[in-house]
């Protein structure tokens, strides 16, 4: 890993105002989520998974155009210009987002544990669950992330994701308004993809750690993660005046 | 001159070319687990310690459900297998109660820890399984003891749930079956109320129904039914309940509908709503027809 690609990817984040400002627009969501269930159901004790649910979407937002950006502003052939080698760039830049999406669902853990607390008196329930589905979901969704913007240039792998969410939901309604068979399972395993994770929780034995979410987990973060990486070992960079 | 050897940017580990391989062949190995090996016996239900579950029914109102089980107990595992390892009724479970295992382990060990002993004793255990519903803060409790199947004791779950936020339950409501609640609703001349659930019951019927003053609005002004849609139209015995299911067209659950008794148009309340505007619902329809206010 490369500290210095590190912080070069977290500072591109801080020079993005629009992005700093959509982020932290989702990062309430899950106090508003809280404020409808004590509304409507009256809720005594809240649960802290809303946490997670911040995850994909600042992934979204924070690692769109992670490294299609670099290529299409004529940033990867200086960086490369370096005796950096490319899996380290890919490898750095990952982790780098991974770790920043962290840290602000974290911080939003917090807050929302804190908030909960004021409001109903009581801790929410599954802080250590929403913790670590914080930490797969990040990894898991940024590896998507990252193969999709190796592929293509700009923040087209952000389009990509977009526009298969909606081809999901177009299909969730053809079964439930056509009855259409399948639709909704293939949609739940696009987004199975798109989104990796697993509960953690349900790991009790080692039969449960060969289970298919977990296997679906591993391989799409490894396919994806080394995917890219010979990808963008594999591009044609020009040198020029780019 | 020493010369240093200067690595080429595309230098790739070799893990890396290796690495998706080895992740695709795990999937391969989790989908061979899958479909070889037995699927794991799993609880559902998200069981809790018997003090733990007195302190969180008191903070969080639910009631308390107590499974009374032992190891040697044939019935005791198919109410596990059935019941409580079933998806949506673990949900509901889960959702709606405190669930607490008491193992009996009198005939392994000779005797049986203290907490178990005097739950066993508080309740009157006379056999294996029993189901104990309870409150704490309410004296009597709902009870099944052995086991009735899988649809008694899920019918006996779901009723529970209704009895145990009625509290010590003075006005408790008789829920009858279509055919009789029409004949009821003729001779009594109060409209009919219809409470129509989904197939998988799984939303939370303590809000839908939780309240002391609802109950007794239901006991005092209506003739109570309630029944599952889509409903088995063989089920029924008279044309006139089987005309009436027809006539509604029941699409979604839960639904809740009043049947006027001099055959005007029936009022709807479709989709969850919580206890307050099912209350607020069935008391305007009172103040509509009847121009008063509900009898309580």
């Amino acid at each position: 890993m490369n500290k210095t690609i590190m912080m070069m990817t977290i500072k591109q984040f801080w020079s993005r105002k629009a992005r700093i400002l959509i982020a932290a627009v989702f990062m309430i969501f899950p106090f508003v989520m809280d404020m409808m269930m004590r509304q409507v159901h009256h809720e005594k004790i809240l649960s802290a998974a809303g946490s997670a649910h911040v995850v994909p979407l600042l992934v979204l937002v924070i690692g769109a155009g992670i490294i299609g950006q670099d290529v299409s502003d004529g940033i990867l052939p200086s960086i490369l210009s370096r005796p950096i080698e490319r899996w380290k760039y890919v490898f750095s830049k990952w982790f780098a987002i991974s770790s920043l999406v962290i840290g602000l669902a974290v911080i939003t853990l917090c807050c929302h544990v804190i908030y909960a607390y004021c409001i109903t008196s009581n801790f929410p329930t599954e802080i250590a669950a929403t913790l670590a589905s914080i930490v797969l979901l990040s990894f898991g969704t940024m590896s998507v992330m990252l193969l999709l913007s190796s592929l293509l240039p700009g923040a087209a792998d952000l389009g990509v994701i977009l526009l298969l969410c909606v081809a999901s939901f177009v299909m969730f309604i053809l079964e439930e308004a056509l009855k259409i068979p399948g639709m909704s399972a293939a949609a739940s395993n696009i987004f199975a993809v798109l989104f990796p994770s697993f509960d953690p929780g349900d790991i009790k034995s080692l039969q449960s750690l060969f289970s298919i979410e977990v296997g679906r987990y591993v391989s799409v973060v490894l396919v994806c993660l080394c995917g890219s990486i010979i990808l963008v070992n594999q591009k044609e960079l020009s040198y020029g005046s780019n | 001159m020493a010369q240093t050897k200067a690595v080429s940017t595309r230098h790739l580990p070799v893990a890396f070319k290796v690495l998706p391989i080895l992740g695709l062949l795990f999937l391969g190995a989790c989908f061979a687990v899958q479909a070889f090996l037995p699927p794991e016996k799993k609880d559902l239900v998200s069981w809790r310690e018997p003090k733990e579950a007195l302190d969180l029914a008191k903070k969080s109102g639910k009631p308390i459900l107590y499974d009374f089980t032992a190891e040697w107990c044939g019935p005791c595992h198919a109410l596990t297998d059935q019941v409580f390892n079933d998806k949506e009724t673990s949900k509901l479970i889960n959702q709606s109660f405190i669930p607490v295992r008491v193992l009996d382990r009198q005939r392994e060990e000779g005797a049986n820890p203290i907490e178990v002993e005097s739950l066993q004793k508080k309740y009157h255990l006379e056999g294996f399984p029993t189901i104990v519903i309870t409150k704490p803060d309410v004296i009597d409790v709902k009870k099944q003891v052995g086991y009735a199947g899988k649809d008694g004791t899920k019918k006996f779950i779901r009723e529970s749930l209704i009895w145990s936020y009625s509290g010590d339950n003075p006005y408790a409501v008789k829920w009858h079956t279509l055919d009789d609640a029409l004949t009821l609703s003729r001779q009594s001349k109060k409209p009919l109320l219809i409470l129509c659930w989904n197939e998988k019951g799984d939303y939370a019927r303590y809000e839908y129904l939780a309240d002391k003053e609802l109950m007794q609005l239901l006991k005092t002004n209506f003739v109570t039914t309630e029944f599952t849609a889509p409903t088995d139209q063989k089920s029924l015995k008279t044309d006139e309940a089987k005309q009436l299911i027809t006539s509604l067209e029941i699409k979604r659950t839960p639904a809740m509908i009043i049947v006027p008794v001099d055959g005007s148009m029936p009022h709807f309340q479709i989709g969850e709503s919580n206890k307050a505007d099912n209350k607020d619902f069935l008391e305007k329809y009172l103040r509509f027809t009847t121009g008063k206010k509900a009898i309580r």
